[in-house]
């Protein structure tokens, strides 16, 4: 039997090409071992932690991939949804769209959520990093007032993450089983 | 802690379907899935019953040559089934995304088997991880001290690149940050 073993070159996840050629500088100019962090992470990943995340007004999100074939979701996704906070998603191209398509809102009525639809991955990511610097450029008492301009969609998503979203895949996982006997 | 404590709420819906020895989280074997084999050796039998089934679980990613062919833990795991004989009608894997063109095809690429491994979308994994007592926290947006929260532990490519963009940006400061602390 021949199994696989990876070569890390060999995949594409995590290794696409960047053609920018700031983005090739910056990368450059960065030392391999570059660690930093400017707070306590040392949190359990699946804590919700409602203190830290709630000190923030936005939650960039990197998400696990990024280059991918799938979309993909994980806790960093849901973690500024529980929270009660906006997000900017760093994810495979649609990953916004996918969310709107499950049921969530989305902040396009604040800001330019274009990024999502960008399809060259460093393109993508210059894209979120001026849109974080745009939505950063304004005060903290204009971000606060922001806040409390979308509670309502921030509610939305809370109630429906723990709500309908999750009574809907419960009940698709109820369906799959049974077509499973059914089919088989 | 044992698949079944890890994944409550995935079981208890499972049990009621379903008979299986064990779940086996596919992420614990790595790439080549080692030692898979050795494991579903001892569960290997002449028949099942018609309610058996190999449960996998398959929450990670997984690593693709081209985006248009399965990724390399599903054809791994599809040799490995084909060298135990286990037929395909007896396994599914539970998974975050829809892979069940990937398990199509590699039916076909792999095996002469009549049917492929079953996908079972499972993409509410996480919401069991936040209780249900945090359900009801407010907006608070008097908390708010920093503009933004951006957490990147492990390096990425995509995450490396975010980070180098901020910092030329100037923006590091402006946010709580956090890249590359762990390997």
């Amino acid at each position: 039997m021949n199994l696989i073993k990876v070569l890390p070159d060999s995949v594409i996840n995590d290794s696409f090409l960047v053609r920018n050629s700031h983005v090739l500088t910056l990368l450059q100019k960065l030392d391999s071992d570059e660690v930093y962090n400017n707070f306590n992470d040392d949190n359990y990943v699946f804590d919700a932690n409602h203190k830290l995340h709630q000190s923030a007004f936005l939650q960039v999100v990197t998400e696990t991939v990024f280059e991918y074939p799938h979309n993909s979701y994980s806790e960093k996704t849901w973690k500024p949804i529980v929270n009660l906070r906006p997000f900017v998603l760093a994810g495979v191209p649609g990953s916004l769209k996918d969310l709107q398509d499950f049921g969530f809102k989305t902040f396009n009525n604040w800001w330019d959520e274009s990024y999502d639809n960008v399809i060259n991955s460093d393109e993508r990511l210059i894209a979120i990093a001026d849109l974080v610097q745009h939505i950063t450029s304004k005060p903290i008492e204009e971000l606060q007032k922001l806040l409390i301009d979308m509670g309502p969609i921030l509610e939305h998503n809370r109630n429906h993450y723990y709500g309908e979203f999750k009574q809907y895949w419960t009940d698709q996982i109820h369906t799959q089983c049974q077509q499973n006997l059914l089919t088989r | 802690m044992t698949e079944e404590e890890l994944y409550p709420q995935l079981h208890s819906i499972l049990k009621q379907y379903f008979h299986y020895d064990r779940m086996f989280i596919l992420h614990r074997y790595g790439v080549g899935l080692d030692n898979l084999l050795n494991d579903l050796k001892p569960l290997c039998k002449h028949s099942y019953d018609n309610n058996y089934r190999f449960v996998f679980l398959h929450f990670d990613t997984d690593y693709h040559i081209t985006n248009d062919q399965p990724g390399l833990v599903m054809r791994n795991l599809q040799r490995i089934l084909k060298e135990l004989d286990i037929s395909n009608y007896f396994c599914m894997v539970v998974s975050q995304k829809d892979l069940q063109k990937d398990l199509d095809l590699l039916r076909v690429q792999e095996t002469t088997d009549c049917c492929s491994i079953y996908n079972l979308l499972y993409p509410i994994e996480d919401l069991y991880h936040y209780h249900d007592d945090e359900f009801d926290i407010e907006s608070n947006p008097t908390n708010v001290r920093h503009k933004y929260i951006c957490l990147n532990r492990v390096k990425r490519k995509h995450r490396t690149i975010l980070y180098a963009l901020f910092k030329a940006k100037n923006l590091l400061n402006k946010g709580l940050v956090s890249y590359g602390a762990k390997s």
